[in-house]
């Protein structure tokens, strides 16, 4: 009996496949911001060849950083959960790191203790950006 | 005849109609996964650029511990095929392999009544959830080897339940030498030829086994003697043994040169993982589960799903011998003779290392063995009085163990949502590895291609886990 339902609710939603209605396949739209803070690399590499831009702030919604929903950048969000790898997609894909945004982020990762984003930014660093963080305002 | 009584046609219409339900909707699944770029991109690229099939099935012929021309050969086929769309045609191709996996399955199932029809649900969860298949369809290389060894061993299978005949036997040496020569496991068809055979399969004779065995014999003095071609050492791949996996410099230190206890290791493994799906590719992921307090309902799901089919198999045989059955008599007996035998072989080929999907032959025949037990005991319940408690008991067991098949089968969308996640992440990595592994210079001409193929597995839609309902994380079977 179980295996029956099971083969009845396989074909019951192939029958709703020509209407566009697909349950095990549906994708929850991202912002390019949330896309970073859900560690999705390839959504994020998706959104930014379809055209959005990798420094514009984005809204995360609540509950997939913060209880509340945010606004951030990109990088924001991929320092926000720590992960290197998402800054260097981020990077590679025309998100800017110059010395202000290096003081910004790298203020954040240490105010978070976003450990390996700070290893990470360590070796990003411009030239002439500053380490002071007395006036920079973090995300959360 | 009783003109009520459903016409056989008819059941079999069914049965088939269920197969290629559950086969649409993996191949659903397949078609939404990107190409993979460990083990498929790099075959892929070479295919693309060999002059021919025969080219690449000659250039392969003399490779160091593997014998494998027809899988490269087979990869060529499709590139050509493709005419430049290679992200479809190697989902196509995957996804008519599962179709003929499935619908193999159930014709050899051989439907002839409604007792037989009422299990083929149940037949076709064990087949689809048992953790091997997932080997068959969670990842391609770019064809997916140990799915097509399997779908041949089933090919051969069904030659075998047929009535004969040269045409018959031809086709049976055709399965074999495509199987081999695809892969070193492939030589599990010779295994289902002859006990098809010993078991008193009407499409096998004497001549056939003959015939087959005459290509094994070949096989060997081509693999050994004229390519030289050796077997496969622990140097080449990590294992799982007992709670972790070991990679090669690990084994040598833990076992030195007298690699034996590994080998028998390795073998009673990988029976166990197809009888109770423990351990899985060498590792008792269950034990490893309570020692670290991670036990999740998957365990108890995964494990009492086998405790409760194989307890049916083995019931059955019970029941068998108790009545005096000594030869196989009915097509279930000759099903479980054929699963027993090919659970041995597979599990002697997985003695260098193992893993799940080298045991996925077994797994296939191990779904046929239960669907016989389960359609004996189904039909010799009327001739069994029982008290109602008795009664009861035996009916919530069933329902249990059928559930949690059920529910493993449905786990196979769950798994390959997740793969095609993990999947297109990896393409975003592919600049650095690649440099990294000093591929771009290897592949440097056919960057247009890889960048071709990267933009069509990044734009591929795929769910983010954080949208799954966290019980599906917990329920359903997870990627070891």
């Amino acid at each position: 009996m179980p295996g029956a339902l099971l083969i009845l609710a396989t074909a019951v939603m192939l029958l709703g496949l020509p209407f566009g209605i697909d349950p095990l396949w549906r994708v929850e739209p991202l912002t390019l911001a949330e896309a970073a803070a859900l560690r999705d690399n390839g959504e994020v590499m998706r959104l930014i060849a379809a055209g959005e831009d990798p420094n514009k702030a984005g809204t995360v919604r609540a509950e997939l950083l913060r209880n509340d929903a945010l606004l951030v950048t990109p990088l924001e969000a991929a320092v926000g959960i720590d992960r290197p790898d998402i800054i260097e997609v981020l990077l590679d894909n025309g998100a800017v790191l110059d010395a202000m945004s290096w003081t910004h982020l790298m203020c954040f990762a240490a105010s978070i203790e976003a450990d390996e984003a700070v290893e990470f930014l360590e070796q990003r660093r411009p030239a002439d950006a500053a380490t002071a963080c007395d006036h920079v305002q973090t995300p959360w | 005849m009783n003109s009520f009584a459903p016409r056989t046609s008819n059941l079999r219409v069914l049965a088939f109609a269920a197969a290629v339900v559950l086969a649409l909707g993996i191949g659903h699944d397949l078609l939404h996964m990107p190409l993979q770029i460990g083990d498929s991109l790099a075959p892929l690229l070479d295919a693309v650029r060999a002059s021919s099939p025969w080219s690449e099935f000659n250039s392969h012929l003399r490779e160091e511990g593997y014998f494998r021309p027809m899988r490269l050969a087979t990869i060529k086929v499709v590139s050509d095929l493709a005419n430049g769309h290679y992200f479809l045609a190697y989902r196509l191709f995957h996804a008519f392999l599962v179709l003929a996996f499935l619908v193999l399955f159930v014709r050899a199932l051989e439907v002839r009544d409604r007792l037989a029809l009422a299990v083929v649900p149940l037949a076709l969860t064990v087949f689809v959830g048992i953790h091997t298949f997932l080997g068959t369809v969670k990842e391609i290389y770019p064809t997916n080897h140990f799915l097509q060894i399997a779908v041949l061993a089933l090919l051969a299978l069904n030659l075998a339940q047929s009535r004969g005949g040269v045409l018959v036997d031809v086709l049976l040496f055709v399965t074999f030498t495509v199987a081999a020569l695809t892969l070193e496991s492939g030589l599990i068809v010779w295994v289902v030829a002859v006990a098809a055979w010993m078991s008193g399969m009407p499409g096998v004779s004497r001549r056939s086994v003959a015939g087959v065995t005459a290509l094994l014999a070949g096989y060997f003095v081509l693999r050994f003697g004229v390519f030289g071609s050796g077997l496969p050492t622990v140097e080449e791949r990590s294992t799982g043994f007992l709670l972790e996996a070991l990679d090669p410099p690990q084994i040598r230190e833990r076992f030195g040169d007298n690699l034996l206890p590994l080998y028998a290791y390795n073998v009673a493994s990988s029976i166990s993982s197809v009888l109770f799906s423990e351990p899985r590719s060498g590792v008792w992921v269950f034990v490893r589960a309570i020692r670290g307090d991670q036990l999740a309902p998957r365990h108890f799901i995964q494990i009492g799903a086998s405790l409760f089919a194989t307890g049916l198999l083995l019931a059955y045989v019970v029941a068998r011998v108790r009545s005096g059955v000594r030869r196989p008599a009915t097509l279930a007996d000759q099903h479980t003779l054929i699963f027993a035998l090919v659970l041995a072989a597979n599990a002697a080929m997985s003695y260098v290392y193992t893993k799940d999907e080298i045991m996925s032959t077994a797994g296939a025949f191990y779904a046929l063995a239960v669907a016989g037990a389960a359609v004996y005991f189904l039909r010799t319940w009327p001739e069994r009085v029982r008290s109602w408690q008795a009664t009861a008991l035996v009916c919530v067991v069933c329902l249990a163990g059928s559930m949690a098949w059920a529910t493993r089968a449905a786990g196979v969308h769950h798994v390959l949502r997740s793969q095609a996640f993990v999947q297109r992440n990896d393409w975003t990595r592919l600049d650095r590895e690649w440099s990294r592994d000093g591929n771009w210079e290897r592949y440097r001409a056919q960057e247009r291609l890889v960048r071709q193929l990267q933009r069509e597995a990044i734009s591929t839609r795929v769910v983010n886990p954080r949208f799954e309902p966290r019980w599906m994380e917990r329920v359903f079977d997870i990627y070891y």
